[in-house]
């Protein structure tokens, strides 16, 4: 029965007061109310308060476009017609409809908190009937935009509103239905703003680079025979792939080594990388790379350094106003590598390698200022011939350095290093045979030129 | 009388083999060489190995080893007549042979070493067994052999050293292969690895 009643009465509202909201001004000045009476008690203010407690309990203020309608309902000042006024003068406030075909019951103004005045014929209303007629009236000064003035919205989000067993879903669905994509941005979207913060790393996060390191092999083990005295890398990582606030990227480094009387390409390195979080001013993203060697057998046939390499690890990284921090794990595979000394052939066994990064310091404009401390556990190292086998164990090697670096716009001039602090007895970098990731000899100096975009 | 000389000809001939003797002898060159000297530091400094010649003296001393020279050897024999033998020439044997004769001799190492060696380390890696006990190379004095003169067709600037012990307690029960150093008290350039003809090497009978 309420249904039916409510059916009926939605028809009623598609007809008529559709006719309203008519603009018969904002009262303010008073003329147009002095025909109408405040109401304070009474079954219409009682219903508001029910149709309160509905949309309430609904949630409404969860949708978009209907978050100006509890407050519409709630401080909208309630008229009444006052009594005794002739058949013309309920004419002239609007109390029929402009053919004269029917009464309407109330009227408002498509303005926030615009007043709702009633008119005789809602006396005759039940109570379902004035709690759908109170949310009617308020969706008519609380939808956004054009949409204020149509009835046929008004009365259809006030029947999804006001339906048997209704719920929050099928009210958004309703509200969408009316969202248009290029029209207001109240209306619903297909999928919430992605909000980049403004220091994350997504904004910039593709890096044309060039560096020279210079190594420290004074005081080393010899453990290759190359006598690398420094590294030239260049490096791309472009990121074109992602979506919203996901970038994916690809790059690689190309590096040229520099001995004391030669110059021959390094390791060359593939790496992809996945900017997977950047919330809360945390950057998190996950790299992987392979390092290969690009030397023949007979090029490296003095040295242990022809191994490929393949690292995993994940940076967690927050820039605040004055300082930043960053932390890097890392694995590393375990491979091989060979070399030939005289007539005897040596196989070289490196275990895997973890790795824990923290780099931290402070910025200023547009100088940052800061360092590193590392600490690499290498799983084993052994060596072996025909008659000769030798095992180090676990090894560690514990590295830390400072770095300056000033940054313009998109440019960056950065000086780093990178020193041994503490490793297993009398071991260097040398033992990682890692040229492209740590370099040989007991540390390095590098300078780097960065272009982000 | 004729049946008598025969009887002593076979009983004379029981220690001894017989014409068609099934024993063929084998010569193999080392070619693990490494020069370790109390004057050089790099491990890696191309003088110390791969080289036709070697200087030695008091103060440099050369290792050497015939890579996997247990698998070589299955068929090796050792007795009282057949030994195991290291060479070492020098073109100074010619002219210094009594001198030489008694200032080189061949020692077993007690420490496993790599052409990565030197005076004051067997390998540059970081274990337990990264240093020498003593510089110059772990041996024991007198466990160290001189030449032996008893060698037959000896060739004049060779010096024959019986290592038959060494071979027999260390490689053969043991299993054990950290070669040999060689040592001379006299300064003397003997001949390397790089000489095809006149480098150290290891002599023995197989059957």
């Amino acid at each position: 029965m309420k249904l039916m009643l409510l059916i009926l009465f939605s028809l009623c509202f598609s007809q008529s007061v559709i006719a309203g909201p008519v603009r018969i001004g904002n009262g303010d000045d008073g003329e147009d109310l002095q025909s109408f009476e405040l109401l304070s008690e009474g079954p219409i203010v009682e219903a508001r308060a029910k149709a309160l407690t509905l949309v309430r309990e609904l949630g409404v203020n969860r949708i978009e476009g209907l978050g100006n309608l509890i407050p519409e309902l709630e401080y909208t000042k309630l008229y009444m017609t006052k009594k005794g006024l002739t058949t013309r003068e309920l004419l002239e406030l609007g109390a029929f409809k402009d053919d004269a075909s029917g009464l309407i019951y109330a009227r408002t103004m498509p303005e926030p908190y615009a007043p709702t005045r009633f008119f005789p014929a809602s006396q005759n209303l039940n109570e379902t009937q004035l709690i759908a007629l109170h949310i009617h009236e308020a969706l008519h000064r609380a939808l956004p935009g054009q949409l204020r003035e149509r009835e046929d919205v008004a009365s259809e989000i006030t029947q999804a509103i006001t339906a048997p067993e209704t719920s929050l879903d099928r009210v958004s669905r309703v509200v969408r239905s009316y969202a248009a994509p290029t029209q207001s941005p109240l209306l619903m979207s297909q999928a919430p703003a992605v909000v980049v913060p403004k220091k994350s790393r997504l904004h910039n996060p593709s890096r044309l680079g060039m560096e020279y390191r210079r190594f420290s092999v004074e005081e080393t083990n010899k453990l290759n025979s190359l006598d690398i005295q420094g590294l030239y890398v260049l490096s791309s990582h472009l990121y074109p792939f992602g979506v919203n606030d996901k970038a994916i990227g690809v790059g690689f480094d190309l590096s040229m080594v520099e001995t004391k009387n030669d110059r021959f390409m390094g390791p060359l390195s593939l790496s992809g990388r996945y900017q997977v979080w950047t919330q809360r001013d945390f950057d998190l993203e996950l790299f992987g790379e392979f390092n290969m060697n690009t030397l023949s057998r007979d090029e490296l046939k003095n040295s242990n350094l022809g191994r490929d390499t393949t690292r995993f690890g994940l940076t967690l990284a927050t820039r605040r106003d004055w300082f930043f921090v960053e932390n890097d794990f890392s694995y590393t595979a375990g491979s091989e590598s060979e070399e030939e000394l005289g007539n005897i052939k040596y196989d070289y066994e490196f275990g895997e390698i973890l790795g824990i990064n923290l780099r931290t310091g402070f910025h200023y404009k547009s100088v940052m200022i800061g360092g590193f401390g590392e600490v690499l556990l290498s799983d084993n190292f052994k060596i072996k011939s025909s008659d000769f086998v030798e095992e180090t164990g676990r090894n560690r090697v514990i590295s830390w350095g400072p770095f300056i670096e000033y940054r313009r716009s998109n440019f960056s001039l950065a000086l780093k290093g990178r020193f041994l602090l503490d490793s297993s007895i009398g071991e260097d970098y040398d033992f990682l045979a890692n040229l492209m990731g740590y370099g040989v000899g007991r540390g390095s100096i590098q300078t780097q030129i960065n272009a982000f975009f | 009388m004729n049946r008598l000389i025969f009887l002593l000809l076979i009983l004379s001939s029981c220690g001894e083999p017989l014409p068609g003797d099934p024993f063929v002898e084998k010569q193999f060159f080392a070619n693990e060489l490494k020069l370790i000297s109390s004057d050089i530091n790099d491990p890696r400094d191309s003088s110390t190995f791969k080289q036709s010649e070697y200087t030695l003296s008091a103060n440099r001393r050369l290792l050497v080893r015939l890579e996997s020279m247990q698998s070589r050897t299955g068929n090796t024999v050792i007795s009282r007549t057949k030994r195991m033998y290291m060479t070492v020439s020098s073109a100074a044997l010619l002219s210094r042979s009594a001198e030489l004769s008694a200032s080189i001799k061949i020692c077993p190492m007690k420490t496993n070493w790599m052409l990565l060696a030197t005076w004051s380390r067997p390998h540059p890696f970081p274990t337990n067994s990264s240093r020498w006990s003593r510089s110059g190379g772990d041996f024991e004095e007198q466990e160290c052999f001189s030449p032996d003169p008893s060698y037959p067709n000896a060739q004049a600037d060779t010096l024959y050293f019986d290592i038959s012990d060494w071979f027999v307690y260390q490689l053969q029960s043991r299993s054990i292969n950290y070669g040999l150093i060689v040592t001379s008290t006299s300064e003397v350039t003997i001949y390397g690895d790089e000489n095809l003809s006149k480098g150290p090497k290891f002599i023995w009978t197989e059957f």
